[in-house]
Order: structure tokens, then C-alpha cells, then sequence
């Protein structure tokens, strides 16, 4: 391949040293600005400082602060109720229980009866005399 | 779920710490690879399109070694990063002034011989968009400095 020939380059020397000179202050004023750059701080809330609401914001942190309220007294409503009902489910436990055991004692006794029948009817009970 | 999963190829393939300052390692690696080049082929720069940059001192051999040398203390200022807190990003600025100096070289010679050969070469573009990045990297190494030092 043939050299290419080499044109008058007195100016674009000179323009290759000024662009030369324009890119390393560039590069330098790009790194110094990454230098200086501000790094957002932590936003700290000072204990002592108070906040006051006025207009539409009032109105509605006024609206959320009631709905919060209702839903709260549901809430407390809900878990007297279940509290409630739990006692009434347990009293309902012990009828039953009670009812159970009852029907279990007449069912016995009514066992006992038989037998006695049974063994009256056989004749047993005289011999067992 | 799709972002997910790619977030995690992503980190398989590229290292997180890679993958943030992946624009300096590829031009590194592009540096060290010109730089071979460049060694088994002294002509690809005198003859080419680079031939104007001899001007300003930069023949085939200088830039073969300054590439390699930049090439290096880059990919190892880059792999120390966070070890290296104070000089670590002052190398990574200083490599990426030299290179953004180097690409704006490369993209007047072939400027130049755009206007000699009668056509415009890609490159132009290629070398410009790579010296605004290398600008770019200059911030981002100053800022990690700043952080780091801060």
C-alpha cells in the first residue's frame, strides 16, 4: 500500500495542539466537577420541631384522623363481640357436656333395669337367691 | 418476575463492581488490544488513516507503549477501586484524560483524511462518542474520589 502524501500541515498542527490543549482543560474541568459534586446529605428532623396544617391540607388530615378514629372504634367493637361470643360459645360447651353426661347416667340405669328384667325372666333371680 | 430474572443474568455475567464502571474496563481492554495490534502491525498507523497523528509525537510504537502502560494502570486502578480509595480514582481520571486526549487525536487525523480521501470515515463518529465518554468517566472517577475521601 502506498504512503499517502503528506499535505502542508501547519495549521493542522496547530489545531491538533489546540485541540490537544482544549481536551486535557476539559478532562481536568470534568474531574474537578465530580470532585466538588455535593453528596445529598441525610435529611435529620430536629425532635423539637413542630408541624401546623392550615386549608385543604387540614380538611383532609381532619377527614383521615376521623376515619382512623372509626375504624379504630370498630375494631374495639369487633373484639368485644368475639370476646362475647367466645364466652357464650364456651357456656354452650358446658350444657352440652352436662347433657351428655345425664343422658349417659339414664342410659345406664335403664341398662341396670334390663338386666334385672332379663334376669327375672330367666328364672336366675330366684336361683341367685 | 422478567425483571428479576434479568437482574440476575445480568449479575452472572457481569460482576456488579464491573458492570457499574463497564464503559473504563472495555476501553482498557480496547487500549491493551489496539495496543497488540499495533505490535504485529506497525502499519495499520503509518499508512492509515492515523498517519497525521505522527505530528504531535504519537508514531506506532509510542502509542503501542503508552497503551499498553495506560491500558494497565487502568484495569489495575479499576480492579483495586475500593482498596485504593485516595489514588485509585485519581489513576482512573488521569487514564481516561489520556485516553479522551488520544481519541480526540484519532478523530482529527481521521477528520483529516476524510477530507483527503474523499470519503468520511466512520470512525469519526466512533472516536468522538468515545472522548465524550472518556469525559465522562473523568466525573465519574472524581466523584468516586470525592466520596471516597469524603
Amino acid at each position: 500500500m502506498a504512503t499517502p502524501v503528506v499535505p502542508d500541515l501547519g495549521p493542522f498542527v496547530l489545531v491538533q495542539a489546540g485541540i490537544f490543549i482544549v481536551t486535557v482543560g476539559g478532562g481536568l474541568v470534568f474531574w474537578w466537577r465530580g470532585l466538588r459534586k455535593k453528596f445529598q446529605t441525610e435529611y435529620t428532623r430536629d425532635a423539637s420541631a413542630q408541624y401546623f396544617f392550615d386549608g385543604p391540607l387540614k380538611i383532609a388530615l381532619d377527614r383521615l384522623e376521623g376515619a382512623y378514629r372509626v375504624l379504630g372504634e370498630m375494631r374495639h367493637e369487633n373484639e368485644t363481640t368475639v370476646v362475647e361470643f367466645r364466652g357464650r360459645h364456651e357456656a354452650e360447651l358446658d350444657i352440652l357436656r352436662e347433657l351428655r353426661e345425664s343422658s349417659d347416667t339414664r342410659t345406664n340405669t335403664l341398662k341396670d333395669i334390663l338386666e334385672q328384667i332379663r334376669l327375672i325372666a330367666d328364672g336366675s333371680h330366684r336361683r341367685l337367691r | 418476575m422478567v425483571n428479576m430474572i434479568s437482574m440476575e443474568i445480568k449479575t452472572v455475567i457481569i460482576p456488579l463492581p464491573i458492570s457499574r464502571r463497564l464503559f473504563e474496563w472495555m476501553t482498557s481492554l480496547m487500549m491493551l488490544g489496539m495496543a497488540f495490534v499495533i505490535a504485529i502491525n506497525p502499519s495499520t498507523v503509518k499508512v492509515g488513516g492515523f498517519y497525521l497523528l505522527s505530528n504531535i509525537g504519537i508514531t506506532a510504537p509510542v502509542l503501542a507503549v503508552l497503551s499498553t502502560l495506560i491500558g494497565c494502570i487502568r484495569i489495575a486502578a479499576l480492579f483495586a477501586n475500593g482498596l485504593w480509595p485516595l489514588w485509585g480514582p485519581r489513576f482512573r481520571a488521569g487514564c481516561a484524560l489520556f485516553a479522551a486526549i488520544l481519541w480526540i487525536q484519532m478523530f482529527l487525523a481521521l477528520l483529516a483524511w476524510s477530507k483527503e480521501s474523499g470519503y468520511i470515515s466512520i470512525g469519526i463518529a466512533v472516536y468522538l462518542f468515545l472522548a465524550l465518554g472518556e469525559f465522562i468517566s473523568c466525573y465519574r472517577a472524581g466523584t468516586d474520589g470525592n466520596a471516597s475521601c469524603s
